[in-house]
């Protein structure tokens, strides 16, 4: 016995909204999966203590690819979040963030037209400049100087980490417009 | 008919729209203005840090438990491998070692009964009482900052603020916030980390402090000091907050008045923790 016309069409629309969903929120979802990391306990794995922030990276790549959808609430929230795992100063790492979307958003443009390279360049040089912003910010809050090797240790993972990210998540977007382009152009 | 199917995939990709929500100018000065707010509310009032941090470790300490329990698992079972695999030698260790024990716990209680007829002819004021809550550590912050763990016990556990907190091998750190269900623990390396402590055979005092490396260092150690290479450094109870007598590390390196300590406690293999209410 088949299903019904109504049943078939229920299914499909269900099917829609879902994947349509997921694309809407991959950006979100990519940024808070990428916050987990930098909480895992030394247990389980050492490198926390040099981990960049992995949420840039996601906030740089989407902020190029589909900056509609990683507005400054989320990154604020994100940052916060950050802060919260980290025992960083509350706020520091929000406001850093908000500024590094802003100056994403501002020079996007630029930015992909210059392709990878420009793009891995650029956000070596915003990550550079958000944690020389974040040491001072510590140094000052703790009234020490903190080290700096960990920092440039940062600094060159998250560098080494971009291709990676990009690479997989630029393939995510395409996989999605590949596979569901009749559902993402009906819902957007 | 639709036309083939590989022509609509290159089709361009939606335009963004001029105008979205989120992005704008007003919520860019609404959430840096936000973000400002918050650091100087947290800089200037304590108690809004602290409740803002305890909610949010509330929240996030569930989720990194059911991220963990599989690692650890997974974790426990290769150190289950390896146990099995090395059984035979470390038997043969053991039994050795419970010969040489024995010998000790015949004389640990000789000296416990000559302690307690002591006792009994000079009146002494009893040590302090401390009573223990087990927790597992769930996260630790990342970043090079700061050092301190997440625990999951809280004050519905009886955890409250400047507990110490210790280890299998030795102390780990105080209780710096606690939440409902969560507890935020900063560790000796810290750089805001002192502890009184005591060389446990030199019985000098000094203060361990933590500065984000693996190593402590002592400071107000006095020129001349009778500490040594390899002595252990225990809590000397000073203050209140560290019950007397646990290990801290053991010294590393004595260069004048600069001595580091080495931690007992292994980070890479601490899965749970003690918290101690200690009442002196």
């Amino acid at each position: 016995m088949s299903a019904s016309p109504l049943t078939n069409f229920n299914r499909h629309s269900l099917r829609r909204r879902g994947i349509s969903r997921l694309w809407q929120t991959l950006p979100a979802i990519s940024i808070f999966l990428l916050l987990l990391p930098a909480g895992l306990p030394k247990h389980v794995t050492t490198l926390t203590e040099i981990l960049p922030p992995l949420p840039l990276l996601a906030i740089f790549c989407w902020g190029l690819m589909r900056h509609e959808r990683v507005g400054y609430p989320l990154v604020f929230a994100a940052g916060l979040i950050q802060d919260a795992l980290t025992s960083m100063p509350f706020g520091s790492s929000a406001l850093l963030w908000v500024l590094f979307r802003y100056l994403v958003m501002t020079q996007g443009k630029d930015i992909r037209e210059q392709g990878f390279v420009g793009a891995w360049v650029s956000f070596s040089l915003l990550l550079l400049a958000v944690l020389a912003v974040q040491w001072v910010l510590m140094g000052y809050y703790y009234r020490f100087a903190m080290p700096l090797a960990p920092a440039v240790m940062q600094w060159l993972l998250g560098t080494l980490l971009y291709p990676g990210m990009h690479a997989l998540l630029h393939r995510t977007e395409r996989h999605f417009h590949r596979r569901y382009w009749h559902l993402l152009k009906v819902t957007g | 008919m639709p036309g083939p199917r590989r022509l609509q995939r290159s089709a361009p990709l939606r335009a963004v729209p001029a105008r979205y929500w989120g992005a704008g100018r007003l919520t860019l000065l609404f959430a840096v203005t936000a973000s400002a707010a918050v650091m100087i509310l947290s800089r200037t009032n304590a108690n809004f840090e602290n409740s803002l941090r305890a909610t949010m470790t509330d929240v996030l300490v569930p989720v990194f438990s059911v991220i963990t329990r599989p690692i650890d698992a997974a974790r426990d079972m290769k150190v289950w491998v390896s146990d099995m695999a090395a059984l035979k030698s470390e038997n043969m260790a053991l039994k050795s070692q419970v010969g040489s024990l024995m010998q000790w716990q015949s004389i640990a209680n000789d000296l416990q009964a000559e302690n307690d007829a002591l006792r009994k002819l000079i009146p002494v004021v009893p040590a302090g009482q401390t009573s223990y809550v087990a927790a597992r550590i769930v996260s630790e912050s990342g970043g090079p900052y700061v050092r301190t763990a997440l625990i999951n016990g809280g004050a519905n556990e009886g955890i409250k603020a400047d507990q110490a907190v210790i280890g299998t091998d030795g102390l780990v750190g105080r209780v710096v916030e606690t939440g409902s269900s969560s507890a935020r623990v900063l560790l000796l390396t810290d750089i805001n980390s002192r502890v009184p402590v005591i060389g446990e055979i030199s019985r000098e005092r000094s203060i361990a402090s933590g500065n984000n490396s693996r190593d402590l260092t002592l400071d107000y150690v006095e020129s001349g000091s009778r500490l040594q290479v390899g002595e252990r450094v225990l809590t000397s109870g000073d203050g209140g907050i560290f019950p007397p007598g646990v290990p801290v590390g053991v010294v590393g390196t004595i260069n004048g008045n600069m001595v580091t300590v080495t931690p007992l406690a292994d980070w890479t293999r601490m899965e749970y923790v003690s918290v101690a209410a200690y009442e002196f």
